[in-house]
């Protein structure tokens, strides 16, 4: 009997432990008011909506030149001569691919303020 | 469910959106020079994916960020002597629009740049010779035109 009255107090308690929680989704950087939080009893989760970043490959590259002619005009001095340069195509081989990404996240700026940094996911949950 | 925008006003470029359930949460102007409105879900989702990148306070709709393009209108083939290629603008539902620009016009290599505000751009090339040019118009938020251009011998017809 006594063991049973224990766990619903025990429930309630947990239900209190949460105040309140604010969510959003931003499509870009800037600041979101928000309703006044405690900082000191809050926290903030993002998941970001997207990402960016930079591909660098280094490696070996043969070219094979397409195209391309020299013309001389005129038999005399002085002649024109047209040209026109040859494309070149070919691919990377060996080396490395460095890879660099940025993922967005949110972070708490005031009370009342949260500043995502992208596209962003957010949840700003302020614990009792 | 509650979505704003968040747009500067002078070029009506969209600095953020947001999306949120809980009452009070909105997007914050850093200066006078921004304002906040609310829009639809569906506005909402395709700033998000990048569709829209602006407000256009003329026409009072969300536009990507290639608002315009340019239409060849000359007629091929192209024959050899002066040759006039006249390009008209177009909005990206494809009307055609009369916005001022300055075009930046590649004509195999070299470079010049012309103000267009008329909505039409014409490009005069005097090619005596048969001749492949090459053609590219880049303008602040048009869609980039490319295109090979073959210039024929006349007495080939």
């Amino acid at each position: 009997m006594f063991g049973a009255a224990g766990a619903i107090v025990a429930a309630i308690q947990q239900k209190r432990i949460i105040k309140g929680v604010q969510s959003g989704v931003t499509a870009g950087a800037g600041n979101v008011t928000i309703n006044s939080v405690d900082t000191t009893k809050a926290v903030v989760l993002s998941a970001s909506k997207g990402s960016a970043g930079t591909v660098a490959a280094t490696g070996n590259i043969t070219l094979t030149p397409s195209g391309g002619s020299v013309t001389k005009e005129g038999g005399d001095l002085p002649y024109v001569v047209k040209g026109s340069f040859p494309t070149y195509s070919g691919s990377i081989y060996g080396g490395t691919t460095n890879l660099t990404v940025k993922v967005y996240s949110v972070r708490l700026v005031n009370p009342t303020t949260i500043y995502c940094d992208g596209p962003v996911e957010w949840q700003v949950i302020e614990y009792a | 469910m509650r979505n704003y925008v968040l747009v500067d006003k002078q070029s009506g470029k969209i600095i953020n959106a947001l999306s949120t359930t809980t009452e009070g949460v909105c997007l914050e102007p850093e200066n006078d020079g921004q304002e906040v409105w609310e829009i639809t879900q569906e506005e909402f989702q395709a700033i998000l994916e990048g569709a829209y990148r602006y407000w256009n306070y003329v026409s009072q709709e969300f536009e990507p960020e290639a608002a315009y393009k340019w239409v060849l209108k000359s007629q091929e083939p192209y024959y050899a002597g002066i040759v006039t290629l006249t390009f008209t603008q177009h909005s990206w539902k494809d009307e055609t629009t009369t916005t001022p620009v300055m075009a930046k016009v590649t004509i195999n290599g070299d470079v010049m740049e012309v103000y267009v505000d008329d909505g039409v751009l014409e490009i005069e090339l005097d090619c005596p010779e048969p001749a492949k040019v090459r053609v590219k118009i880049e303008a602040n938020r048009h869609e980039t035109y490319e295109k090979e251009v073959i210039i024929y011998d006349e007495s080939s017809v």
